[in-house]
């Protein structure tokens, strides 16, 4: 599939058939649950039309045959040509399926074709037509009926007339001749322009570039039905001699025969780097595409302004130290306070500019579980609270896989069969309900089922069976630490492999993506009643609350979701267990943790009666660390390690603080991980 | 200044700067400024030549004991040590140098190839080439070099690391 657009073009394209792709899907999904919903028929059939329309000018032929074939059967459904059942949904869905599939294929480079001629016959003979309407709609050409006997392909050609000297009447012929051409194919570029010709400003030589699935001898079979031409030579181009700038001049030919052509219009409104929203886009909400690479951009310069107008705020509280009751002093420190409130207020604002619904994966999910459970034969309905909560958009990235394992796990080994959950008294339809919603500092993300819940023992029997651990061990464990087994790798209790699921590489990845992210996941389960999984993520990735404190000369930050208190601790009060210093909390051990053992810090001296210690939490698993001083707490810019120094266990990365120095924040799972390798080693 | 393209072709300007005893050179194209040494962060689990990271200006740039890199001796930070800013495939990073001298333009005929004879301590990827001035040689790194290598060494330095804190703690 060859197209003459611009890279630019291309990407907006592509963002649009996401879009419209999508709105599709939701609609379609909607229309089955409201079939005489002609509102909704509307819509759908506007977002074939705009696809089909801005694919055929890009030159994607094969989506735009598919998406018209699409168009076609949603325009019998709204003018009640036909009505709505689940045959036609179903055929629409496997549409857009292929789309999908294209869309994939394009985006990778991969020039493969998609036969889609089975499809377009399906389609039409639901509707009631005969074959041949595959064809595209004439947006590109007025071509006969019947489909060209062998390979119609768009094939480019160069073209050049000479006019006879002895013509008067060269901008005539000029216009005969680009008429007769429009006719069998698309004009790309010609000398002379359209305009030209208008204005008459016409030599006797004419050149072209030109489109079309004619063979060379039926482009010279129709050139010389003009008369007065010297000299015809058509000669087939090479197809990368295309790609390039220029507008087609078909489309302003087109422009001046008024054809209807809406995705014309597109192009005309396109400048090179926006985009006119209110033709294409289905959304009510007015938005603005921005790269995100510009974002970043502006991002990372609101970083440094606020760590600039931190240590100004701290200059000009030393300036008042040093020159009390000066009035200038008191307007430079008046004019800092200012700046604090804009520049916060600035940081907030872009900050939301990086947030973005969860709606945006929760969307794919009802179609996701309509097909999971027509294949598995369970009946489930999905439930979603919370979409419009928003989350950084590097966050909804990365969580967007995960959470489709876990749901996928929902209905593989969760959700029982309609009979089996009769048996049980529970109701035939099982329950999925996916839900988000913000808790101080972070986004909470729920999936609970109304399932069969997880069998402890079960899980107790199958990590012996591979391994994983010994009787022994496995009877010491308390019933969340058995939960928690199915996040090891190479945990499945399933015996075979659901379609994705039960391979037993799922949950262990899920968990390591997530902590990635500064997040933690934890599981819930009641026999017979169902599982809950929790997921807890940082709100954002760049900005963080975070307790500053000393240890051997460093100030390190510990982020403050993570930290649960810090205490003031005898050394009288810690135990040594198994050659591991601990101390009593509130009835539990708590393991205390050195960091400048784990970090090579340098060795510490603690000899002192008392010292501090932080205690932070992860997941469930909680450890004190020893630090030298408390500083306090503060908001911090997050800054990541330099690209050139591998990523470090145990550090997030640094921040610049107001007095000029340099923190590390900690990674709370990391020193975790640090200090078990410890134990493990030593 | 150049007068012409011919001669900027012919001539380049070094950053001249001593570690240990011996003299160095690098392309004042990557060089971006000298600073005077001042509070390094340390990073844990870093390669051993890898000192920590300091604020420039707002900016948080990594820095790297350049005599530990190459293997020389290393005498403690004096009054003349000093941190070259330079510029590794469009990142910043700090070298620490024992000194630095000048900037010396020097024509490009003037850089012999590195023979193994005199490579001495340092590995010859990194060298560029030697200038033989009258009175002194100077050894022509290429900085690039010498710090994405680190990337590769980062594993195995790891281990050395570890060893060698471990006996300066002893």
């Amino acid at each position: 599939m060859r197209t003459d657009a611009t890279p630019e073009e291309v990407k907006i394209f592509f963002e649009e058939l996401e879009e419209q792709t999508q709105a599709f899907e939701q609609g379609l999904l909607k229309l089955e649950k409201e079939p005489e919903n002609s509102e909704l028929i509307s819509e759908i059939f506007r977002c074939a039309h705009t696809l089909k329309g801005s694919s055929f000018t890009l030159g994607y032929s094969t989506i735009g045959k598919l998406t018209h074939c699409m168009e076609n059967l949603l325009d019998k459904l709204r003018n009640n040509e036909m009505k709505f059942n689940s045959d036609i949904a179903s055929i629409l869905l496997e549409g857009l399926d292929m789309l999908k599939l294209l869309k994939i294929h394009l985006e990778g480079g991969d020039e493969k074709e998609m036969d889609i001629e089975p499809f377009a016959g399906r389609i039409a003979l639901l509707c009631g037509d005969e074959k041949e309407n595959a064809r595209p709609a004439p947006l590109l050409s007025d071509e006969p009926k019947d489909a060209p006997e062998e390979n119609p392909e768009t094939k480019p050609y160069r073209i050049s007339v000479e006019i006879s000297s002895e013509c008067e009447e060269a901008a005539m012929r000029t216009s005969q001749i680009f008429s007769y051409l429009q006719d069998i194919g698309e004009i790309y570029k010609s000398i002379p322009t359209l305009e030209d010709v208008e204005k008459e400003n016409v030599g006797h030589y004419v050149e072209l570039v030109f489109l079309s699935e004619k063979k060379k001898e039926d482009i010279d079979e129709m050139l010389s039905i003009v008369p007065e031409l010297e000299k015809i030579n058509v000669m087939a181009l090479p197809e990368n001699e295309i790609v390039g700038q220029e507008k087609p001049v078909s489309e302003a030919v087109k422009e001046n025969k008024e054809k209807e052509a809406p995705a014309k219009q597109i192009k005309e409104e396109t400048a090179p780097v926006e985009k006119a929203p209110s033709i294409i886009s289905v959304a009510p909400t007015k938005s603005v595409r921005i790269d995100v690479e510009r974002l970043d951009a502006l991002m990372d310069l609101l970083g440094e302004l606020v760590i600039d107008r931190t240590r100004l705020s701290q200059l000009g509280m030393d300036l008042e130290n040093k020159y009390e009751g000066d009035t200038t002093v008191v307007s430079i420190n008046q004019t800092f306070e200012h700046l604090d409130r804009i520049t916060s207020e600035m940081h907030e604002q872009f900050m939301k500019t990086r947030l973005l619904p969860v709606e945006i994966i929760f969307n794919k999910f009802p179609r996701m579980l309509r097909d999971l459970s027509m294949k598995s034969k369970k009946k489930v309905s999905l439930q979603i609270h919370g979409a419009e909560t928003e989350l950084d958009r590097q966050i909804i990235d990365q969580i967007a896989d995960p959470l489709t394992h876990i749901l996928r796990n929902a209905i593989d080994h969760g959700i029982e069969h309609p009979s089996e959950r009769r048996n049980k008294g529970k109701q035939e339809e099982g329950t999925i309900v996916l839900s988000a919603r913000h808790e101080e500092g972070h986004i909470v993300i729920t999936v609970e089922d109304d399932g069969k819940g997880m069998n402890l023992d079960k899980i107790k029997e199958k990590a012996i069976a591979s391994g994983l651990l010994s009787k022994n061990a496995v009877e010491k464990l308390t019933d969340v630490e058995v939960l928690n087994l199915v996040f090891l790798p190479g945990f499945s209790t399933r015996e075979t492999a659901g379609e994705v699921s039960g391979r037993g590489v799922g949950m262990d990845i899920v968990k390591t993506n997530i902590e990635k992210l500064n997040g933690s996941i934890s599981v819930e389960t009641r026999v017979d009643r169902g599982t809950t999984l929790t997921l807890k993520l940082p709100l954002t990735l760049a900005i963080v609350k975070s307790l500053l404190v000393t240890l051997c000369e460093n100030i390190l930050a510990f982020p403050l979701f993570s930290v649960t208190e810090a205490l003031w601790i005898a050394r009288a009060e810690v135990k040594t267990v198994r050659r591991k210093e601990t101390i009593q909390l509130r009835g539990d051990v708590l393991p205390l943790l050195h960091l400048s053992e784990i970090f090579r810090f340098g060795k510490a001296i603690k000899n002192e009666e008392n010292f501090w210690v932080v205690v932070v939490s992860w997941a469930d698993k909680k450890a004190g660390i020893v630090v030298d001083s408390l500083i306090g707490d503060q908001e911090i810019v997050i800054k990541p390690l330099s690209p050139l120094i591998k990523r470090v266990d145990g550090v997030l990365g640094t921040a610049v603080l107001g007095s000029g120095d340099v923190a590390l924040i900690m990674d709370i799972p990391g020193i975790l991980k640090c200090a078990a390798e410890e134990t493990h080693a030593g | 200044m150049m007068d012409t393209k011919e001669e900027t072709a012919q001539e380049q300007q070094i950053t001249v700067f001593r570690l240990s005893d011996e003299i160095y050179g690098a392309d004042i194209r990557k060089v971006y400024e000298i600073i005077m040494l001042q509070k390094i962060t340390k990073i844990p689990r870093t390669p051993h030549f890898v000192e920590g990271i300091i604020n420039l200006r707002g900016k948080i740039i990594p820095v790297i004991d350049l005599r530990k890199r190459l293997r020389l001796s290393c005498k403690d930070f004096g009054e003349d040590t000093r941190i070259m800013v330079v510029d590794i495939g469009g990142n910043t990073a700090g070298a620490i140098v024992d000194e630095v001298s000048e900037v010396l333009s020097i024509s490009k005929t003037s850089v012999e190839p590195p023979s193994s004879l005199v490579a001495g301590t340092v590995e010859t990827e990194y060298l560029e080439g030697i200038i033989n001035q009258e009175d002194r040689l100077i050894i022509l790194l290429n900085i690039e070099k010498i710090l994405t290598e680190s990337e590769k060494e980062n594993l195995a330095d790891m281990d050395k690391s570890i060893t060698e804190v471990k006996d300066a703690e002893n």
